[in-house]
Formats: structure tokens, sequence, C-alpha cells
């Protein structure tokens, strides 16, 4: 039994801020966050929640499969509309698939990894023939507009896909899922405030803590790291060659980060599908859109060979293989 | 160490930050300052992580500073516990 994907959308929220734009109200320079990141604009959600584009990018990845209903609803966030309940359960309910099980996964930005290898095992029993696995992130509702170091990165948007049961060999096929994380590595990535530890008085009160930080030289390494070791065991565990991967699709952070870990793995650049160009770092929700961003440019064919890789906050770290699906045509993800 | 083998880290190094950023080996001597070679702090990590894969070595991040000199780094190279 493997998971094989059947559909696929993406949406990104209308409102696009170009780095021209925040160098107008925050010390930084187009040049400078180009030549550092690789992004050029971003899209904010900007009153559009997490749950809203859940349910827009999830609605595109059911149509691309010509279905109306899933066993499962699995939503990977960072930015839940509320910290209790799920965001899940509404976002099935806007669907119109109440009554299924729904839950929310929270792994960053290797979220979107989590939550496949989640479907992948769900689908495995009885019952769950068909599984929706979404993730949607508000980011800019938990940066600091005033931090130059976090606001040019990151940006706002969601992706879907329709897994269904099916065989290893099959086109659209997931490969084995390779996952981990070292909870010693907790604070390189956070928003410290806001959650029990606060309101128990076991945090010192900060106001930077209801902000989100980063420290972005130790991700740097630690995600290149991280993201290279577990790519070179997915390919390991699916018997490629990385001479064989068509195409490389990492949590689309820095290019940077990219280039080191094709650099790391010895595959050419241009076998990277590089989306944070246009959207930033979307967080759980960039593998899907670089997915999607992939269909509607044509790279991406049936039968080809595809590595996924991400690494977030945790830290967490992911990786698997699929042999890319034959889907409907996307013609738009905004 | 020898000097020798820092000196010959030091030629190392210019060949890596020739080849990975475009470095004109003229400037890179074993006093030059790593922020003088125009490379901004996610570069030394970039340079880290080849030497990693080139050599086996591991720097960790906050080892060498771009405040730190070549000379530095090569130690580094020649030492890595220190």
């Amino acid at each position: 039994m493997s998971a094989v994907i059947e559909g696929l959308g993406g949406w990104l929220p209308p409102r696009l801020v170009t780095n021209d734009e925040l160098s107008r109200r925050l010390d930084t320079t187009d040049a400078w966050i180009e030549s550092r990141t690789g992004i050029r604009q971003r899209h904010v959600a900007d009153g559009v929640s997490t749950g809203e584009m859940a349910v827009h990018a999830a609605a595109r990845a059911l149509a691309s499969a010509g279905r109306t209903d899933v066993d499962l609803l699995v939503l990977a966030t960072t930015t839940p509309d509320r910290p209790c309940p799920a965001t899940a359960p509404e976002v099935a309910s806007a669907l119109g698939l109440a009554g299924i099980p729904a839950f929310d996964i929270s792994a960053v930005c290797t979220g979107f990894l989590y939550a496949l290898a989640t479907a992948a095992g769900f689908l495995s029993t009885p019952g769950v023939d068909r599984v929706l696995v979404v993730a949607s992130e508000a980011f800019s509702t938990i940066l600091d507009p005033a931090d130059r170091g976090t606001v040019p990165i990151f940006g706002d948007g969601a992706g879907a896909v329709v897994l269904r049961r099916g065989e290893p060999d099959e086109v659209g096929a997931l490969g084995d899922f390779v996952l981990g994380s070292d909870g010693k590595l907790a604070d390189l990535i956070t928003v410290r405030g806001g959650g029990a530890a606060e309101r128990t008085g076991a945090l010192t009160a900060n106001p930077a803590d209801r902000f989100f930080q980063m420290r972005g030289r130790e991700v740097f390494a630690d995600a290149v790291m991280r993201m290279t070791g577990a790519a070179a065991d997915a390919m390991k565990l699916a018997g490629w060659n990385p001479t064989e991967v068509d195409w490389f699709i990492g949590h689309q952070a820095n290019l940077r980060i990219l280039h080191a870990v094709a650099e790391q793995l010895e595959l050419p650049l241009e076998r990277l599908i590089v989306h944070l160009d246009q959207v930033g770092n979307t967080a759980a929700a960039s593998i899907p859109l670089a997915l999607a961003h992939g269909q509607l440019s044509g790279r991406l064919q049936p039968g080809q060979r595809i590595v996924l890789a991400a690494f977030g906050g945790g830290a967490t770290w992911g990786a698997t293989t699929l042999c890319w699906p034959a889907l409907r045509p996307i013609d738009r993800i905004t | 160490m020898t000097q020798n083998a820092t000196l010959n880290h030091v030629e190392l190094l210019s060949t890596l930050l020739q080849e990975k950023f475009g470095v004109d080996p003229a400037l890179v001597t074993d006093d030059t300052v790593l922020e003088t070679l125009d490379l901004d702090s996610l570069a030394l990590i970039e340079l880290f992580l080849l030497i990693q894969k080139r050599l086996g070595i591991l720097i960790e991040v906050g080892a060498v500073d771009t405040t730190d000199t070549v000379g530095d780094l090569a130690a580094r190279l020649s030492d890595p516990s220190r």
C-alpha cells in the first residue's frame, strides 16, 4: 500500500508586498533581501484567516481530484485561528465534510511532511480511503511588524493535496518517510508567549515573546544538514541515485539554503523548484505551494522522480520521495 | 600543528573562497579580516558547509565570525577542537 496524490491545489491571498514596499517602512533594501534570501515579494493574508485560506486551497485540491468527499482532514499550521480548538474541524465543516475526523498538526515548516506521513499511515487503516492534507499559514499575524529580520522572509498562503490509497508502483505514489526532531533545538524558532508557560508564569515576561523569533544563522546550518541527511536517507530508501532525481522540492525558506542542500547532495541547481522568490517562506504551506507552482508552470510532469525535504521549528525535519502524478492542469494559485 | 600547516590551510581557504564566492586570491592572506572579503554571516556558514563536505571538518556556527581573520579560520582547520 502507498499513499497516492490524486489532487492538488494552492491559494495565495491577493495582497502582494514587494521588497520595495518593505524598504520604505523598514531599514532594509530590495538588494539586501534578495541577496540574502532570494525573495522578491510575498503575499499577505491581510484579514483572511488561516482557516479561510485552508478552505480555498482544499476546495481546489478536491476539484483537482474530481472528488467531493474524503475520510479525514489533516491541517498543518503554525498559525491556527485560535489556540483552541484546532482549526481543522471548522475547515472540514466549511467544505461540507462535517463528521469526518479532522485535526491540526504543528511542526512549523516541516508540518506538511509530517501531515503527509500521518495521512499515509491512516490510509493503511480500514475505512480511510481518502485524506485531505492541507497546510495553511498566516505567518504575518505572528511577526513583529518592525522586525526587518523576519518580516521580509515570511509570506502567507495555503496548499493542499488529496491522497488516496494505492500501490507503490503507481504514478503519484509517495515513498517512505524520513522524519525526525530534536527538542534541544526548541529555542531556535519560537513564538515564546501566548501559551501555558506564559499563563502559569513559568515564562519571564518579555514584550518580544508575542512575536516570532528565529536564530537565523544556526537555523541555516541545521536546515542544510538535516534536509541533506533526510533527503539522502529518503533517496536511499527509494533506491534512487541523485542522478536519477528529476526535481528537488525543499521547504522554501531561503534560496541559499536550497543551493547549499543541492551542493551537499551533488544535485544540479537546475533540478530545484524555486517558488520563494514569488511567495517568500510560507512555513508549512511552502511545499504544497511549490508543488502547485511546479504543476502550474508545467515543470512537473507525470512519472518524474521528486524528492521533498524540510526543516522547521521544534526542531523538526523530514523528507520523502514521490513519483509525480498525472493531474488535471492547474490554472491558478492566486 | 605547525605554522606551515596553517599557511597551507590559508591557501586552501583561498581556493574555496574563489570557487564559492569569486573572491580574488590576491586579497586572501593570513591577516585578512573575513568581512573585508564582502562575506555576510550566511556566506561564512556556506563556507563552513563547503569545508565540511570537502574536508570532513565540522566548524560550528559562532566558532569563527566575520570579524575574525582568514588565519583564525585556517587555525580551526588545523585544530577543529579549539
